[in-house]
This record gives structure tokens, C-alpha cells and sequence, in this order.
């Protein structure tokens, strides 16, 4: 869907990103780690052509970038930005509005669109549709700036560290509202991070850099079994990469079909990291998993952690 | 009551009002336009019947001036100093017709410079009252609007009549209304040339920061020769171009001239203070340059642009006045022949009507301002 190859770009002598190539399958949800400087950002905006590239070759969905009007390639790829860039001078309902007024939707299905975008990001239509965006909270200037981004159905988004300046909890929620959004949209998601946990948390391909280079490309558990350096070991989370590998799998995928007796049972979508941590508070090695229901459906103890899958 | 005054800029105010007030020449009366008068306290010109109710609305603006601050105490000093405004200059035009009445019709009565000091005191009582009073703007803009229909109001009923300004006016009637009308068109023909000019060009800088110390280095040498200077150094070449040293033209190119840095420099500073995130996500969308001007800069950067707007504006009304040096006409014509006749009535025939005309414009542009303002800013 989005395949790079050998791209590069020159500032004067210096080269900010390197000889780049990858590929994001059509549906994936790629994060793009590294750290500061790294040349991520500079990629990410070479896609939509913010930056034009000094050599090399981008594709979206087999069609050479370079070789397509740049504003109608842009109103194609949905764009979201760490500082959000809505318009302030302009209501919510008209920052969404934004690609499909532009691409001369008719003015229905613009307002329809609008009030089924605010409700894929849960906020109510009626509530913010008029309000201004320094009227919101920075959470849910957040989701305009993905409503905005999704509003004219593009097949591709490029989001660079969307959730950067929210607090925690924030960023949280986001991060899952995200993931529900990739599901069921089912877009392929470029995603720029410096953070490890969101990129593991959420991805299903990562792409790791450094000082402009791509040093390595691969699902989340191959970054952590087999990191290409040790760059990439101590960048990944160095000794704690066995707790940041539990964190990938569910209690579901290592579930004991033996039932044991206890109070406050694991859900099966609980992450066995989540897992480990109930056991080590606990003093326990082994713990009950329930279903949404509540009903027992089995165990799962210290040794299946530690088993290969 | 306090021992030190709690409201301290209505104290200063009142006093300084009510010293010139008493003190001061309230009006100046003359045997004819040519010399300087006699000047006549409140007491001598207007009588106890004047004088009484004007120090009493003195003595409470002191006492107000002590009181502790509030929104109540605040109104009281604002319709207080609004009487005694009013009543002042009402005062000044009873006075002087009841001096004309018993004098040879040669006789001048001019307003003295203790008329002029407590107009200015009582004005700037009422102005702080209403800034201070305000969030809406509405109160300030129908206070205005009410003195100036006042005012406005006595005019026409010929309350004034018997001031030497009025018989300044009387006698140049016509000539006052053409003058004050070609000063508009001046000013308003400089404006809209120079924002023709300007705005594209604070465009081009903002676009071409390479093109900014050129351009601003050459609008700044303009702003800093002397408008004299500027007017006469107009005629040699314009009358070797055949459009004609003197007259409307020359001072129009010296006008736009002096109002192309404040345009230039404000709509650059529009554009370039627009938060670069923004721009950012509007070319990351989709925008077109152009739209990204249309649709996100112009309208974000529009409350420094209208700043500009109105520098120049109050400059233009202001510079206007030297034109007629060069033969443009406008209000400045007659402060010119004044000046030559040594008619400081004349004079301010043509000043009085510029600084009004001055403050109007400041007022609406500022209006419209905060009427962009208060839609939502970032």
C-alpha cells in the first residue's frame, strides 16, 4: 500500500533520512520508531509531500507519489500532527469539513459526514458540532484533528506523534479509541512515535530508526526476540524486554482449561504482563480467568508464561 | 471616607479641572479677530448661575475621588463628569452670547486656555470612567454618541453662535464644508491606494523573507523625511512628468508613501504570526497556497492588519493638513491662512475638525477591531 524504496533526503552535505526502504501492507498499522532526530517525522512527511524527497521512489498503492498533483494527493492521505492544527477561527463542524469542502462534496453529505465522524471519535455532535477549538479540552482537540483527517475517507493516514502533548490518561484513552478506529475502519496507519510502549502497543509492523537510517523493519515480537542491534535491544527496553514481550500476548492465547478456585479472576483479553503483575502482587502462581460473563473458563499459571507459544 | 484619595486618577483630574476651571481664562474677549483678548474668569463671564452648579459637580467628583471603588461609584463619576462636561461647554456658548449682546459686533469672543484645559480634564474623567466601567463596548459607544449629539445639538440650535469660532465658521461656511469634504477624499484616496499597494506587498514579504530589509530599509528612509520635506521634494519631478507639482496628486503620492510601512509591516505581521502549526496542517490536507491565504492567514492575521489600518488612517487625517501647503486644500487651508493672518480662531477652524475627524476614524476602526477580536482567537 505505502512502499518506500531507497528514499532519501539532503540537507546541504548532511543526509536527514538515508537510503530508506520499507512496505506497509494495505490495512496494517505501522509505527515508525525512533529516537529524536532520527529523520521519522522527515519520512512520514515525504509521503504526503510536505517535503519532497532527494532521491528515491514513494508508492501509494502502486501509483509513484512524485507523479500525482500534489494537493489532490494530500486530500487522499489523512494527515494528524502532535500540535493538532485545527483552525482556530474556525468551528469544529468546519475544521472536519475541511477535505471534503474542498473536494466539492455537496453540502448533505458534508453535514452527514460530520455528524458520523464526531461520532466515531465519541464526542456528541450537538455538544461541539458550533463550538470553536479553544473552547475544547486538548483531548478532544485531538480527536477533531483525527475526525478531520478521516473526513474524506482516505485509504491512508499519516499521524505524526498524534497523542505527544496529552497527559497519560488522555493519551490512553486516545491510544484505544485509535485501535478501535483501525479496526473498524480498516485504513493503513502510518503512526511516528518516540514512544516504545505506544509503537508495541498499538502496531503490528514496526519501523525502527537512527540518525536517518532504517535499522530495522518487523512485527512487534520480532523486534523483541530478534533485535538486529544493540541499539535496537536497549531502544526496545533493554532488561525489560521479556515483560515488554508478555505485553504483546493475551491471557486468552496461553489459557489452562483447569479451573481453580479465587477471588477477582482474570479477563481473557488481559495481558499476560498483566498477568505476571497479579502474580507477583498476589503471591500467587496460579490465577482463575473468567469470561466477560464471569464465568470460570480456566487458569493460567507462572509456567505458561514462561512456555514457548 | 479614607484620609488618601482611593480613585488617584479622578483625583488628579478634578483638580487640575477645577484649578484651570476657576483660574484659568474661560473665554477671551477681544475688540476685534486680529487681537489677542481680554481673558474672562468663569466667575466674570458666566455668573453665579453658571458657576454654581459646575463647582458643586466638582465637589462631588472629589468626594467620589475618596470614595471606595465600585461599579456604583464608578457610574456616579461617569454621569457627573458627563453634566459637568456638558454643562461646560454650554456655559462657554451662554457666556459668549451674553458678552456679544452688550458689544459692538466687531468683538471676539475666543475660548480660553482654562475652557480648553478642563474640557480636556473632564474628557479624559469621563473616557477612564467608561474603560474602566466597560466589557461591551456598547455603554462606551453610546456615551459617545450621546455627547457628540449633544454637542452636535447646541451647534444647530446656535448656542455657539456668539463664539469667535462660529463667526470663523459663519463666515467661511461653504468653504468649510468642501474643505472638510476634499480632506475625506484625500485621506480616504491615500488609504485605499496605499492598501493596494501595501497589503500585496506585506504578502510578497512575508513570502519572500529574502525581500524583507530591501523593501522595509526603503519604506523606513520614507518614513523618516520630514512631510514638508517630502511634499516639496515631489513637485520638481512630478512637474517634469507633466501630472503637476501642486495640488491633489503630489499630496496623495506623499500620503501613500508615508502609509505604505505601517500597511506593509502589519500585514506581514499578520501573516507571520499565524501559529506555523496551522499552516502546516493546512498544506498537510490539501490546502493550495492560495487558499492557505485566503482561507487561514488573511483571516487569522486580519486584527494586526486592521491595527495598521488604523495607524495609518489617524496619520493620513493628521498629515493631510501639510498638503495644503502644496495647494491639495483640505482643513489645512485654513489652518495656513490663520497662521498667516495670526487668526488663532481660523486655525482652529481648520485643527478642531481634523482632530475630531481623527478620533472618529480611531473610534470606528477600533470598533470594528473588537468586533473581529471578540470573534473566537486562538
Amino acid at each position: 500500500m505505502i512502499e518506500l524504496r531507497g528514499v532519501t533526503k539532503r540537507y546541504g552535505a548532511r543526509a536527514s533520512v538515508n537510503d530508506v526502504s520499507f512496505a506497509v501492507a494495505e490495512g496494517a498499522f505501522c509505527a515508525l520508531v525512533g529516537p529524536s532526530g532520527s529523520g521519522k517525522s522527515t519520512t512520514l512527511r515525504m509521503i504526503n509531500r510536505l517535503i519532497e524527497p532527494s532521491a528515491g521512489t514513494i508508492r501509494l498503492g502502486g501509483e509513484d507519489v512524485a507523479t500525482i498533483p500534489v494537493e489532490s494527493l494530500r486530500r487522499r492521505i489523512g494527515y494528524a500532527i502532535q500540535s493538532v492544527g485545527l483552525f482556530p477561527h474556525w468551528t469544529i463542524a468546519d475544521n472536519i469539513a475541511t477535505v471534503p469542502r474542498l473536494l466539492k462534496w455537496p453540502e448533505d453529505r458534508v453535514r452527514a459526514r460530520i455528524e458520523e465522524l464526531l461520532t466515531l471519535v465519541r464526542l456528541d455532535p450537538g455538544a461541539v458540532r458550533a463550538k470553536y477549538p479553544h473552547q475544547l479540552s486538548g483531548g478532544q482537540q485531538q480527536r477533531i484533528g483525527v475526525a478531520r483527517a478521516l473526513a474524506a475517507d482516505p485509504d491512508v493516514l499519516l499521524m505524526d506523534e498524534p497523542f505527544g502533548a496529552l497527559d497519560p490518561i488522555t493519551r490512553e484513552a486516545l491510544r484505544l479509541e485509535l485501535a478501535r478506529i483501525h479496526k473498524a475502519t480498516g485504513k493503513t496507519i502510518l503512526f511516528v512515535t518516540h514512544d516504545v510502549d505506544e509503537a508495541l502497543q498499538m502496531a503490528d509492523a514496526i519501523a525502527i530508526m537512527r540518525d536517518g537510517r532504517l535499522v530495522q523493519f518487523g512485527t512487534p515480537s520480532d523486534l523483541l526476540t530478534k533485535p538486529a542491534d544493540d541499539f535496537v535491544r536497549d531502544f526496545m527496553g533493554g532488561s525489560a524486554l521479556g515483560l515488554k514481550l508478555l505485553a504483546l500476548e493475551r491471557v486468552a492465547d496461553r489459557l489452562n482449561p483447569e479451573t481453580v478456585p479465587g477471588e477477582a479472576p482474570l479477563a481473557l483479553d488481559a495481558r499476560l504482563s498483566e498477568a505476571l503483575s497479579q502474580m507477583v502482587l498476589r503471591r500467587a502462581d496460579r490465577l482463575p480467568v473468567s469470561d466477560d460473563a464471569g464465568k470460570p473458563v480456566g487458569s493460567i499459571a507462572l509456567r505458561d508464561l514462561v512456555a514457548r507459544s | 471616607m479614607n484620609s488618601m484619595p482611593r480613585n488617584r486618577v479622578l483625583f488628579a483630574l478634578i483638580i487640575v479641572a477645577v484649578a484651570a476651571g476657576a483660574l484659568g481664562s474661560f473665554v477671551a474677549d477681544a475688540p476685534n479677530r486680529l487681537v489677542s483678548g481680554q481673558p474672562l474668569g468663569l466667575w466674570q463671564a458666566g455668573g453665579a448661575t453658571t458657576a454654581l452648579p459646575l463647582a458643586l459637580l466638582g465637589a462631588a467628583l472629589l468626594v467620589l475621588s475618596f470614595a471606595r471603588i465600585t461599579r456604583a461609584t464608578r457610574l456616579a463619576g461617569l454621569g457627573c463628569s458627563l453634566a459637568a462636561l456638558l454643562l461646560w461647554i454650554f456655559a462657554a456658548g451662554s457666556s459668549a452670547s451674553a458678552l456679544m449682546a452688550a458689544a459692538p459686533p466687531a468683538t471676539r469672543i475666543a475660548l480660553g486656555w482654562g475652557f480648553w484645559a478642563t474640557v480636556f480634564c473632564l474628557a479624559m474623567i469621563v473616557l477612564d470612567a467608561l474603560q474602566r466601567l466597560d466589557a461591551h463596548g456598547l455603554l462606551r459607544l453610546s456615551t459617545v454618541a450621546a455627547i457628540v449629539a449633544a454637542i452636535a445639538a447646541m451647534a444647530l440650535a446656535g448656542h455657539f453662535d456668539g463664539l469667535s469660532l462660529a463667526r470663523e465658521y459663519a463666515a467661511r461656511r461653504s468653504a468649510f464644508w468642501s474643505e472638510l469634504e476634499r480632506h475625506c477624499w484625500l485621506v480616504l484616496a491615500a488609504v485605499a491606494i496605499a492598501l493596494a499597494i501595501g497589503a500585496p506587498l506585506g504578502v510578497f514579504v512575508a513570502r519572500r523573507p529574502s525581500a524583507g530589509p530591501g523593501i522595509f530599509g526603503a519604506l523606513n528612509l520614507m518614513q523618516t523625511i520630514p512631510s514638508v520635506a517630502l511634499f516639496g521634494l515631489l513637485i520638481a519631478p512630478l512637474s517634469a512628468l507633466g501630472v503637476g507639482g501642486i495640488g491633489a496628486a503630489p499630496a496623495i503620492i506623499a500620503l501613500v508613501l508615508y502609509s505604505l510601512l505601517p500597511i506593509v509591516r502589519n500585514t506581514h505581521a499578520g501573516i507571520t504570526g499565524v501559529d506555523p502549526t496551522v499552516i502546516d496542517a493546512a498544506s498537510g490536507v490539501g490546502l493550495t497556497p492560495t487558499q492557505i491565504l485566503w482561507r487561514v492567514e488573511l483571516p487569522l492575521g486580519l486584527p494586526v492588519f486592521l491595527a495598521g489600518l488604523r495607524i495609518v488612517t489617524v496619520q493620513a487625517i493628521g498629515l493631510t493638513v501639510i498638503a495644503a501647503l502644496i495647494g491639495a486644500g483640505g482643513l489645512g487651508s485654513f489652518v495656513f491662512q490663520g497662521i498667516g493672518q495670526y487668526a488663532l480662531d481660523l486655525v482652529l477652524l481648520g485643527a478642531l475638525p481634523t482632530i475630531l475627524l481623527a478620533l472618529a476614524a480611531d473610534f470606528a476602526l477600533a470598533l470594528i477591531a473588537a468586533c473581529f477580536e471578540r470573534n473566537p482567537a486562538p
